[in-house]
């Protein structure tokens, strides 16, 4: 096996003030480890959607949660509340220092905050950074081995399908 | 084998008596008593109660992985094969672990078996360090003087006054950085795993410090002065031999190394594993006449180089195909590899029942004598792996 990437929907800095949540999954809902979530209007969990609600607290799920064939709070699933340091899915480009909000295209992952196009009441958190200390071998010439370092390496922008730290804050 | 031995008569044995020899510490199978001797009784020793005790200490000293010490105790053939077909047919096989009994319906009570062997926990050999020299430092700061030579003898004439001359010394300084890895355990983790979670995670994490070292010093070899190589795997057209002899640009970084003014010595050379390649199929080092196979291993690690004695090799991955590392590392070392202190904790969360981990390693590696090191650049054309 190779260098496994730190998974989204890991808590990756620890905060003993924070306490992780449990909150019931919306019926016929499967709710997958990394993905931000929230609460729809009947109080249920279910994967943040491509509409972007805004004035919501969003969270990050921390496991699986299928709840594809079950009636509403048939299972729960555990979650990181804003505050927390943690990994989720990226669904496009992020730069280093930006606020993220909700993809337009993938409930449950996010992209870069974009004035023109977003509201501020959208903001899910901010992009913290990628993993570091990650070896990977160039597919370009001349092929070179090389190890990632958060103290060297400038932050560097997140592709769509990147796993991103961010600091989850409403 | 913990039990108490004493001299007398023990359980028979094969028909025969055991006995224990006093002389030499190890049991005797007899054919009676051994009032004067055991020769008298025909006695052969069956089983070596100090390499028992050496075994024993082997064992609690964690110094687990040969398996010298599992038989060497047992003197008798008889006995020796039987531990012998044991660490071969259970040991070394893998024991299978009984996870855990799952009762579905229609599959009443399935066993579930896990290989004890856990996969995909090892790692490369990371031999870029070997390119510098390793300094340890007990605290963090370090300096390191060089003197600049004052020039030569000149001629007098009768009364003439020498001109005066006086060495100047310089210093760097240097600082070693802190580097750190941290992992969790939760404790339902710990308590679900039918594997040592802790271990793995341990063995998983101990070749990180090295990993990084090796990374750093092949960065800072990267900086030293560049020489342009000539091509060693191209051919003269319509012949059987190389264009370019890889020994001339070798020669001409040694010579750079060990020059005037400098004195050192080249005694490393760094390349990656397809650049050695191209070396050693190079007809300057094999010969145009070779019909036999260069002798090759893509083994990440250090030996000596073929065709040069003395110098040593150092075959690393992320080392950039192409470049050729030539450096010194011990008269006047080109690269430090600065060790500071390393340690270990831990800590334990109470209520969550979380164990943390972490291993935090201060070390820099930094140019320390720039002049007696190259970087021959250039010499292939890198392929795809």
């Amino acid at each position: 096996m190779g260098f496994g990437t730190t998974p989204a929907g890991t808590l990756v800095k620890e905060d003993l003030r924070l306490s992780i949540r449990r909150l019931p999954v919306a019926a016929s809902t499967s709710v997958v480890k990394g993905q931000v979530c929230e609460l729809d209007a009947s109080h249920y969990l279910v994967p943040s959607p491509v509409s972007r609600t805004a004035e919501v607290q969003h969270f990050v799920a921390l496991a699986d949660a299928d709840n594809s064939s079950g009636a509403n709070g048939a299972i729960s699933c555990p979650l990181a509340v804003p505050g927390h340091y943690v990994t989720v899915v990226a669904d496009g480009t992020i730069r280093p220092g930006r606020r993220v909000v909700i993809s337009g295209d993938t409930a449950g992952r996010v992209i870069e905050y974009v004035a023109a196009s977003h509201t501020v009441d959208q903001i899910v958190g901010l992009y913290v950074g990628k993993e570091a200390g990650i070896v990977t071998k160039s597919g370009d010439t001349p092929f070179l081995e090389t190890i990632s370092d958060s103290a060297d390496f400038p932050p560097s922008n997140a592709a769509s399908g990147d796993i991103v730290e961010i600091v989850l804050a409403d | 084998m913990r039990a108490r031995i004493t001299n007398e008569k023990t359980t028979g044995y094969d028909g025969r008596q055991l006995w224990r020899n006093p002389a030499d510490n190890r049991i005797y199978a007899t054919v009676g008593e051994p009032k004067l001797g055991f020769k008298e009784v025909d006695g052969y020793p069956i089983y070596d109660f100090n390499k028992h005790f050496d075994a024993v200490k082997i064992a609690k000293d964690g110094q687990l992985g040969g398996n010298q010490y599992h038989y060497d105790a047992f003197v008798d053939e008889d006995f020796r094969k039987l531990t012998e077909e044991y660490i071969s047919d259970v040991q070394e096989s893998g024991r299978v672990r009984t996870a855990a009994l799952r009762s579905e319906k229609n599959r009443a009570v399935d066993i579930v078996n896990v290989w004890e062997t856990v996969l995909g926990k090892r790692d490369r050999k990371y031999a870029g360090v070997n390119l510098a020299k390793n300094i340890g430092v007990p605290n963090l700061l370090i300096s390191i003087d060089t003197v600049t030579k004052f020039t030569g003898m000149t001629r007098l004439d009768e009364g003439q006054l020498s001109q005066l001359k006086e060495l100047t010394y310089s210093r760097q300084n240097f600082r070693a950085r802190k580097y750190g890895l941290k992992f969790v355990i939760h404790e339902e983790a710990r308590l679900v795993n039918v594997h040592n979670l802790l271990q793995d995670s341990i063995q998983v994490a101990s070749n990180k410090i090295e990993q990084k070292q090796s990374f750093d010093v092949i960065a800072e070899a990267d900086s030293l002065t560049n020489q342009a190589g000539n091509a060693w795997d191209t051919f003269v057209a319509s012949t059987d031999r190389s264009t370019n002899n890889p020994f001339n640009d070798i020669g001409k970084a040694q010579l750079n190394i060990e020059g005037t003014g400098i004195g050192g010595s080249l005694t490393r050379i760094g390349m990656h594993q397809l650049t050695f390649s191209t070396y050693l199929t190079n007809t300057f080092v094999r010969g145009v006449a070779s019909n036999g196979p260069a002798d090759y291993s893509f083994e990440v690690g250090t030996r000596d180089l073929p065709g040069i004695p003395g110098i040593g090799l150092v075959l690393d991955n992320s080392i950039r195909q192409g470049d050729v590392l030539c450096v010194d590392t011990e008269r006047e070392p080109t690269i430090a590899l600065f060790q500071g202190p390393q340690r270990i904790g831990s800590a334990h969360d109470e209520e969550t029942g979380d164990d943390k981990h972490f291993i935090i390693d201060y070390h820099l590696a930094a140019v320390i004598q720039s002049e007696t090191g190259r970087q021959i650049q250039s010499v292939m054309t890198p392929i795809q792996w």
